[in-house]
């Protein structure tokens, strides 16, 4: 069958070209650009750090896996140290992601499409790497899914299905599969349209094969749009039944401090808290390393500071109900925890905590701060810090400091744990890395509609 | 004798035109392609991924309802300090994330069954030229009797600024 043209392609290279035309092949040239050249040095530099701190965290899980769970300094008392702190912190990093992506979404927020991809990338490594610290912490991780998944032992016992710890299995491993398959439908028009541009043989054979045959037809579009509304209203309701099930691993124990209601809310506002500190710094690392700054822009990191200052607020309230609540039910082991908290080994820990989480944030107000890029980074850094010293707070003060006085060591981690979590850093950062190498980080057709 | 002809666009506004025009007359569109969603274009049609997904969710509802039920009350049922076998709010989170993933994953397939996807190889040539030079143009493919199709372009090249076409015979 012969294929005979007719265009009109010198009208289209008129100084009068429209809008559209010009700024759709600017974005794919953006996009495709970076594909059809090395790498810079700059990206080399970062990958090199955090593959360096990933070997760290490797070295060190491999020292626990072969000298066993005394290396590290838990002790009776407190036998959740800061292994379970981070998993805690990385779940709730894995929250924000979503958040931005599916809720607001939902929300028709259009100002979401340059950032929702480093977000769900983020929430799908945040959950990889917080998986790995309760395997850790099992002592024996090989045995992890016999114990873990649901099938009876040799004795014909179940899991406990009443139990938190296994809610929160469920809850954490199929919301990493939903994260995927969303992250996955919302890349499938942009690898369709990106595998011809491209110069690389080998990703244009996967994106050929990952973009399943797509062409963009109006039944397609009309199929695809209803179950990205579908997947982001199913999301929805998971992420904040996610940390609530995380938060409840705490809450319904006795110890002082975690047997609180006001929990789950208080975990997803944090995690909603830190998760958008975590996607301000990762937007603006792609931003720098892939050169996106039209794409991601001071507006993005202006309306991101809102939702922090927002949460952070939540956060605050919620300080002040636990305080609150201690004196108003009189039980001397809760203000005597807050007591503790303030004045005790971990003081220090706790006061910074309570400066970043409620003084730093109050910068967030000024427009200035919330639209200067370099500010912003460096504020999400510390709320970092002081979101990775709350769970600290929480986890360690409380088991410091229950109803029995016996065996009252302090826990400061060993080197090794500290070693795992800078390798949770390095490692979480390495597959940011390879992502944003490897696939688009920006959603090209919903940027498209946008600007049309 | 019919020719196929794929005509193409810059802009949204230039193809809806075209698009309504054609379907007015009559003109058999066999589809169109688009770089993103075009929601004017879909005030006929309704996707109906949403059975699926919830299929999906009922059985997922049944199944962990099922399973919690089963494994607490008849394959080892546990009396942990005269707690009840089975409880229904304790089993809840399980039951409510069976649920989603059920829903997602019969979604995800319901949208793979009514796109025709994964779909490796596609059988009209002037698609493939569609897909691979034109992703950023506004397409139409359509069908028409030859002894009109000259007419029908001059119609759209009059009123539209008409990017090019391509045609079989």
């Amino acid at each position: 069958m012969d294929i005979k043209a007719n265009s009109n392609s010198e009208q289209n290279e008129q100084p009068n070209n429209s809008k559209v035309i010009k700024d759709f092949s600017i974005l794919d040239k953006i996009i495709t650009s970076r594909f059809n050249r090395k790498p810079s040095i700059r990206y080399f530099i970062a990958l090199s750090a955090a593959v360096f701190f990933s070997l760290i965290g490797i070295y060190c899980i491999v020292e626990t896996l072969s000298k066993g769970l005394t290396i590290w300094n838990i002790n009776n008392k407190v036998s959740w140290g800061i292994t379970i702190a981070n998993f805690v912190f990385w779940i709730g990093i894995g929250h924000a992601g979503t958040l931005i992506s599916a809720i607001l979404f939902l929300l028709n927020q259009s100002w979401r499409t340059s950032i929702n991809r480093p977000a769900e990338a983020m929430t799908i490594f945040a959950l990889c790497v917080a998986a790995l610290f309760p395997l850790l912490h099992t002592g024996r991780p090989w045995f992890a899914l016999y114990w873990l998944l649901p099938y009876p032992n040799q004795m014909g016992i179940w899991p406990n299905f009443k139990s938190p710890l296994v809610w929160d299995l469920f809850a954490i491993g199929i919301y990493l599969v939903v994260s995927i398959i969303f992250c996955y439908v919302g890349m499938i028009p942009d690898l369709s349209q990106l595998r011809t541009k491209l110069k690389s043989k080998k990703l244009s054979f996967l994106y050929t094969y990952l973009s399943l045959g797509w062409i963009g037809s109006n039944t397609q579009w009309l199929h695809y749009k209803k179950l990205y509304i579908l997947l982001a209203g199913l999301i929805t309701p998971l992420v904040i039944a996610v940390h609530t099930i995380v938060s409840l691993d705490f809450s319904v124990t006795l110890v002082p401090g975690w047997h609180s209601t006001i929990f789950p809310p208080y975990f997803v506002a944090g995690a909603i808290f830190s998760g958008c500190a975590i996607v301000i710094i990762l937007s603006a690392t792609a931003r720098n390393l892939l050169r996106l700054e039209q794409l991601i822009t001071p507006v993005h990191f202006n309306n991101l500071a809102k939702i922090m200052l927002a949460t952070g607020w939540i956060i605050i309230l919620s300080y002040i109900l636990e305080f609150f609540f201690a004196f108003l039910n009189g039980k001397e082991v809760e203000i005597n925890l807050l007591i503790y908290r303030m004045t005790g080994d971990y003081a220090f820990l706790f006061w910074i905590m309570l400066f970043i989480n409620i003084i730093l944030i109050q910068l967030l107000w000024l427009k200035r701060i919330r639209q200067n890029i370099t500010a912003m980074v460096i504020i999400s850094i510390f709320i970092a810090v002081g979101m990775w010293l709350e769970r600290f707070v929480i986890v360690v003060t409380s088991l410091s400091n229950d109803y029995f006085a016996s065996g009252a060591t302090p826990y400061f981690p060993s080197l090794t744990e500290i070693g795992i979590l800078v390798g949770s850093f390095g490692f979480f950062a390495f597959l940011y890395l390879i992502f944003i190498q490897i696939f688009p980080i920006i959603s090209l057709n919903d940027i498209k509609s946008e600007i049309k | 004798m019919k020719t196929q002809y794929l005509i193409y666009f810059d802009t949204e506004k230039d193809f809806l035109y075209a698009y309504y025009y054609l379907e007015n007359i009559g003109v058999n569109i066999n589809s169109t392609l688009t770089p993103f969603y075009i929601e004017n274009m879909s005030h006929k049609k309704k996707s109906n991924i949403s059975k699926y997904t919830f299929a999906g969710g009922i059985i997922g509802l049944l199944f962990s309802f099922l399973l919690i039920l089963w494994l607490g009350t008849y394959d080892y049922p546990l009396n942990t300090g005269g707690k009840p076998l089975f409880f229904l709010p304790s089993s809840i989170p399980l039951i409510f994330s069976l649920t989603v993933l059920f829903s997602a994953i019969s979604s995800f397939i319901g949208f793979l069954f009514k796109t025709e996807l994964p779909k490796w190889h596609i059988p009209n040539d002037l698609i493939v030229k569609a897909e691979s030079e034109l992703s950023n143009k506004f397409c139409i493919l359509f069908e028409i009797e030859s002894s009109y199709s000259q007419r029908i372009i001059e119609e759209l090249k009059a009123n539209t600024n008409l990017s090019g076409f391509y045609f079989t015979e």
